[in-house]
């Protein structure tokens, strides 16, 4: 394919990492390496999910008479008599399977109806996720959605969060649903995005989309984005520069763009991705406006910007980040 | 600690449990040499059958359940056939005849639970023989590890080894295994020749060539 990482690369990642794992609890470095990992490459978490399967096929060699036949091989290297074997353990693993199996035929009998399938990232994640359509969506943190897959039709319903959305070619239109309004997209890239505290909005970055019921509009064109106040205000629609456009859509990379919002607002932006809470101290300070690019997991560098251009001071503790004048 | 997965945080995400890779390993891998060959078969269409599988385990991966799949060799027949016909679009230099070639397949389940059953009384054989046929050391690490129970810390210290060349050696018997199931406990899938480059990248120096 093009110049990403092979798929054996990644296989030799995953195994490192199942080693890793088992050699004892990850640190928290390791751990932030881990999830930087697995969302550099869709494949990561179906080759770790693969990995893992096989260290956990390898112990089941655990206090089974299969050991007899390795300890009598000419080729076995290990002196220590084989542990005794437990015939509980055997009897279990021998059960289990047959009821799972028989389990399996039963299920089979019934007919199989849609049922969506839900994801959800958690405070910090991202996640991708393609769908059988060819769509891919990319979920930003604390996103909440529900994907709805029937002969080649998908729907999405977009709960909660930050999702952006990129419709494949395909014959059916792929349907994304947000507060009731539904969205028709084929061969589209969108953000949409649901926050507690802003209207819902639509930006459209290549293509267009089709929505029925906006109000405004039934078209949405490239550059464009339309905003729902969350009590039935009227819908607006506006267009959107180049720079604004990358703003829009830095969180893909793991970064976060501001121009010129109060230190406040953006220290409640770090909210959305980190546990770390960022405190404005004075409120002089807190209505300064800044504008700059940072990454999404790393408030206190934010803080130390901060204090380095607006001559602050910054201190931590208990999980705060504080920030105020000297 | 006898299994990996118990120890991570749960904010790694989902299927971080042993039930949820216990369930792929008893009804996604036993498929996967199947899996291999089907796409082999069109492998003409110009993909990666090693992508396809990675990218289908991953969609798996994604899934917030299992329970809802009643059968899991056509579920995992069926995402690969999307991912497929998904790459044929991006390329867009296959032809008509290729797409419509991923058409006509049946995801039969042809001897499906047979297959199951005899898998299930041999895994345990093939595993023993897979290990068995590791080279020398990183045999007797995982040996040690997953046979005798003991942690790699304690394994280095046997071995003589660091706790990293230890944990290098699991890694490079999980692989091992790994490539026992991709090729249904057979043959290696790739030659030793290929696999010894590989072995010697992932440890990054020449040692312990068994």
């Amino acid at each position: 394919m093009d110049g990403r990482i092979t798929s054996h690369e990644i296989e030799r990642a995953a195994s490192g990492w199942v080693a890793r794992m088992d050699r004892g609890p990850l640190s928290a470095e390791d751990n932030a390496r881990l999830q930087h990992w697995l969302a550099s490459d869709v494949r990561c978490r179906g080759a770790l999910l693969r990995a893992k399967a096989v260290w956990l096929q390898s112990e089941s060699l655990r206090g089974t008479g299969q050991l007899h036949e390795l300890h009598t091989a000419p080729r076995g290297t290990v002196s220590r008599p084989p542990r005794r074997v437990d015939p509980r353990r055997q009897l279990i693993f021998r059960w289990s399977g047959a009821v799972a199996a028989s389990l399996m035929l039963a299920v089979f009998l019934f007919v199989s109806v849609p049922i969506p399938t839900a994801y959800a990232t958690a405070k910090g994640e991202m996640r991708r996720i393609p769908l059988s359509d060819g769509s891919t969506l990319t979920l930003n943190t604390e996103s909440r959605i529900k994907v709805y897959e029937d002969h080649g039709r998908v729907r999405v319903k977009v709960l909660h969060g930050e999702v952006y959305v990129e419709a494949a070619d395909s014959a059916m239109p792929l349907q994304v649903e947000m507060d009731g309004r539904k969205i028709a997209a084929t061969a589209a890239e969108f953000v949409v995005r649901r926050l507690d505290d802003q209207p819902a909005q639509v930006v459209v970055r290549a293509g267009r989309i089709d929505i029925p019921d906006a109000g405004v509009a039934t078209t949405l064109a490239a550059n464009m984005r339309l905003a729902v106040p969350a009590h039935g205000g009227q819908a607006v629609v506006g267009p959107l520069t180049d720079a604004d456009m990358q703003r829009e859509l830095a969180w893909r990379e793991g970064k976060i763009a501001f121009q010129g919002e109060t230190l406040a607002d953006a220290a409640r932006s770090f909210t959305r991705y980190s546990a770390t809470r960022l405190v404005i101290a004075d409120a002089d300070l807190a209505s300064e406006p800044v504008t700059g690019l940072f990454a999404t997991n790393n408030p206190a560098g934010f803080a130390r910007a901060l204090a380095a251009s607006f001559g602050a001071q910054v201190r931590q503790q208990d999980g705060e980040v504080i920030v105020s004048r000297r | 600690m006898s299994c990996p997965t118990e120890d991570e945080p749960a904010r790694n995400g989902l299927l971080d449990d042993v039930e949820r890779t216990q369930w792929f390993l008893q009804y996604i891998l036993p498929h996967e040499p199947a899996l291999r060959a089907w796409l082999g078969w069109r492998h003409s269409a110009g993909f990666d059958v090693d992508d396809i599988v990675q990218e289908s385990y991953a969609i798996l991966a994604g899934r917030e359940r299992f329970d809802d799949i009643h059968n899991p060799r056509a579920y995992l027949f069926q995402v690969a056939q999307s991912l497929v016909v998904r790459n044929i679009r991006r390329a867009r230099i296959v032809s008509i005849q290729a797409v419509e070639d991923m058409g006509g397949i049946e995801f039969a389940d042809e001897g499906g639970t047979p297959e199951d059953g005899a898998i299930e009384r041999d895994e345990l054989r093939q595993v023993a023989r897979a290990i068995e046929a590791m080279p020398g050391q990183t045999r007797e690490a995982f040996l040690l590890r997953r046979v005798h129970d003991l942690p790699q810390r304690e394994i280095a210290a046997r071995m003589g080894l660091s706790e990293s060349t230890v944990e290098k050696h699991i890694a490079r018997g999980i692989r091992w295994l790994g490539e026992w199931a991709a090729s249904g406990g057979n043959r290696p899938s790739r030659t030793s020749r290929q696999w010894n480059r590989t072995t010697r990248q992932g440890n990054g120096r020449t040692h312990n060539q068994s």
